[in-house]
């Protein structure tokens, strides 16, 4: 010990002014990296964020015209039988199309009339009609109607059209006097827009919404996270507590990894042969959707459930495994509850995961167009991720800005689950 | 409760007897194929106090963990040889090693009570094993256990906050309420005092010479002193051998081997 002491050891650590200072300027550099990577995601998150924003904000919000509509019983009712069925069989397009020639009491050539309607949505004819046949006391009164505009013209007040006369724009300058005029008298505004929450999916922009599309999100979810949640535990507990270890379990760990990176469409393949080729369900619903979905979902939740259970730790078990409890009420006593909140916030972020998908749906039939709100799970529904690839297909500029618009409402739902998912966490984080 | 009470009473009265409580016969313990433990044999009466003592990695905790079978619960581990208690086999055929763990309790080294409330820590145990009947009576069992670890004043106006809120020296004596609360006939204890300071050591030190009334008690410690201290028997263990074993002053005072008065003098270890 005292006589040979190795070179190295007499010598000493090496305490020279340049090592301390090459040591501070690698971690400066290092730090600098990392601040880089930070920016530059930083900056893709916002162009992102940004262009989606910027781009589907007016959506939520859509140009209506006051319309006053002369509510002749001789047109709409003229036995006087107030009688519903009766009602709803009335002209609503001629009452509507009265009201709106009577707009211009100069008259309007017979060849520009075509050009006026053209201002007003296809759709004002059944606001009217569903008032009065919920109304019929106001047959024979004139009623003010805030009726939508027709898309072009809401794209002309939001300022992506241009009016002109070239034969190409979609409005042209007879169209656009007819609306400035409408304008000037005060009978246009801006409000914001109950439909895009309230109705389903529609071949005309202002009559579009996304209702459908979040009911089908939810019930496709639901049954997703049904499935999920109780098979995803319980093979998890099986495989991380009782399983025996050897080479059919070790197959079987390695098979769930792969699962988990396996590409989605393939999983919709599966449900396209398994679900609906042989076990005949149905369609586009979003009973199979959920299936699919909890497949593609059940490797994420078992592998964050098993590491739940890993990060529960051993002396929680010996103690109750000291006190004479089985196996069984250890993992379930203590061990499970321990690691519920680990596995819930797997499960969430699996069912965000299972919330952003399209591919899969796609391939069982959940990308018809669906003009009603499910309201069973066989029904024929969409799902919002599709409902964006839908209408970033069609090629009406309304439908660019209400693409934007769905794209918010998924990101907000998204943002809400993972919310939970950290206040979950936070909630129970680590007590022992 | 009152079947415990009397049992309790019982045994009380009945201080040291010399009855044989447990024996072990050729224990040896096999990590896969590595031996760490050989050819055991030991007696331990009841109403004693037995300490283990050696050096790390002699296999003082392979040898406790035989006499509740949680060995069984390490993948890979084989235990060899038999263990009677009162008499019967408990690696026998008919012993259900759960039931055995209710027999047998267990005090860990670093204090591990569940992250529940001070009173479910101590009711776990009962619950499972339904042992009371209503809630009047689970409150008599947590009472007489906690009082019995000597936690009950400071413990009974929180019993419903909980036990990872207690200092160290009070979750080791909560886990040993935890553990007598289910009654048991022996109670095992790893080094329960090597996470806690002078006076919370004092404190179990004394509860287990007070414990030794009601149960067969066998500790494992690093201390010499604690082990002069509250046991009657000492056991050495060196490299997986049970050296020599006897009664405590004896082996402190005058040890046949001589790696048992080297260790003991600090010249192993
Ligand atoms: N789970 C295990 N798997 C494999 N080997 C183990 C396991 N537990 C203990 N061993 C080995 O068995 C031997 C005895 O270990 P044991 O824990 O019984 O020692 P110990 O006497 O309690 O030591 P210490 O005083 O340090 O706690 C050691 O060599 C150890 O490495
Ligand atoms: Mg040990």
């Amino acid at each position: 010990m005292n006589s040979a002491l190795p070179a190295a050891v007499a010598k000493g650590p090496d305490l020279s002014k340049a090592r301390i200072k090459r040591r501070y300027a690698t971690e400066a550099r290092f730090r600098l990296y990392g601040l880089g990577a930070i920016t530059f995601a930083i900056v893709f998150l916002v162009i992102l964020l940004g262009t989606i924003i910027s781009n589907g904000y007016s959506a939520f919000v859509a140009t209506t015209i006051a319309l006053d509509v002369n509510l002749d019983k001789a047109a709409i009712d003229p036995d006087g039988t107030k009688n519903p069925e009766t009602i709803a069989q009335a002209d609503f397009r001629g009452v509507v199309r009265t009201s709106i020639r009577s707009l211009f009491p100069e008259g309007t050539e017979r060849s520009q009339e075509r050009v006026l309607f053209g201002i007003f949505s296809e759709g004002a004819q059944y606001d009217v009609q569903k008032r009065v046949v919920n109304n019929p006391q106001l047959i024979g009164t004139t009623q003010r109607f805030w009726v939508k505009a027709a898309p072009d013209i809401d794209m002309l007040r939001k300022g992506y059209l241009v009016a002109a006369d070239d034969g190409t724009a979609r409005v042209n300058l007879t169209q656009e006097g007819f609306y400035k005029r409408l304008e000037k008298d005060g009978r246009v505004r801006t409000e914001f827009n109950t439909t895009f929450f309230t109705a389903a999916d529609s071949r005309e922009p202002e009559q579009a919404g996304v209702l459908g599309a979040m009911v089908g999100t939810f019930m496709t979810l639901g049954v997703c996270l049904l499935l999920v949640l109780p098979i995803g535990i319980a093979a998890a507990i099986y495989l991380e507590e009782f399983a025996p270890k050897n080479r059919w379990t070790d197959l079987i760990e390695v098979n769930i990894n792969n699962l988990a990176a396996v590409p989605s469409i393939v999983f919709g393949l599966l449900g396209l042969a398994v679900l609906l080729n042989w076990f005949g369900m149905p369609r586009s619903a979003p009973l199979a959707g959920g299936v699919v979905l909890a497949l593609l979902v059940l490797p994420t939740i078992i592998i964050a459930g098993r590491s739940a259970l890993k990060a529960v730790p051993p002396s929680i078990r010996e103690a109750a495994l000291g006190v004479g409890a089985s196996h069984l009420q250890t993992v379930g006593h203590h061990v499970l509850p321990l690691a519920m909140p680990g596995i819930l916030t797997g499960t969430i972020i699996g069912m965000a995961h299972a919330l952003g998908e399209s591919a899969p749906l796609l391939m069982i039939g959940m990308v018809a167009f669906v003009v009603d709100t499910p309201t069973s799970l066989t029904d024929a529904s969409t799902v919002l991720p599709v409902q964006i690839f839908l209408w970033a297909d069609a090629p009406e500029r309304a439908f660019v800005e209400r693409t934007s618009a769905a794209i918010m409402v998924l990101l907000v739902f998204l943002i809400l689950m993972n919310l939970v998912a950290i206040l979950l966490r936070r909630k129970f984080e680590r007590r022992w | 409760m009152a079947e415990i009470n009397v049992a309790l009473s019982a045994r009380d009265s009945s201080a040291p007897t010399g009855k044989i409580k447990l024996s072990a016969r050729n224990v040896g313990v096999f990590y896969g194929a590595a031996n760490a433990l050989r050819d055991v044999n030991m007696d331990f009466e009841e109403h004693q106090v037995i300490s283990l003592i050696g050096p790390s990695g002699c296999g003082k905790s392979t040898f406790l963990r035989c006499i509740n079978r949680m060995n069984d619960t390490i993948p890979g581990c084989r235990v060899v040889g038999s263990i009677n208690m009162d008499g019967t086999n408990i690696y026998g055929p008919d012993i259900d090693p759960v039931e055995l763990r209710a027999r047998v309790g267990m005090v860990f080294q670093k204090p591990n009570p569940f992250p529940k409330s001070i009173y479910d820590n101590v009711a776990y145990g009962p619950r499972i094993h339904g042992m009371a009947a209503g809630k009047a009576e689970l409150d008599e069992v947590v009472e007489w256990a906690l009082r019995s670890a000597g936690l009950w004043e400071e413990a009974k106006d929180r019993l419903q906050q909980p036990g990872t809120g207690l200092s160290g020296g009070q979750q080791q004596r909560l886990c040993i309420a935890r553990a007598i609360a289910v009654h048991p006939e022996v109670i095992l204890m790893d080094e329960p005092c090597s996470a806690l300071d002078p006076i919370a050591t004092a404190k179990i030190e004394e509860l287990i010479d007070e414990l030794r009334r009601s149960f067969t008690i066998i500790i494992v410690t690093h201390s010499m002193q604690q082990a002069a201290r509250v046991s009657q028997k000492t056991a050495f263990f060196h490299m997986g051998n049970l050296v020599e074993e006897g009664p405590t002053d004896v082996i402190f005072t005058k040890p046949h081997d001589p790696r048992t008065g080297a260790y003991i003098t600090g010249r192993i270890g």
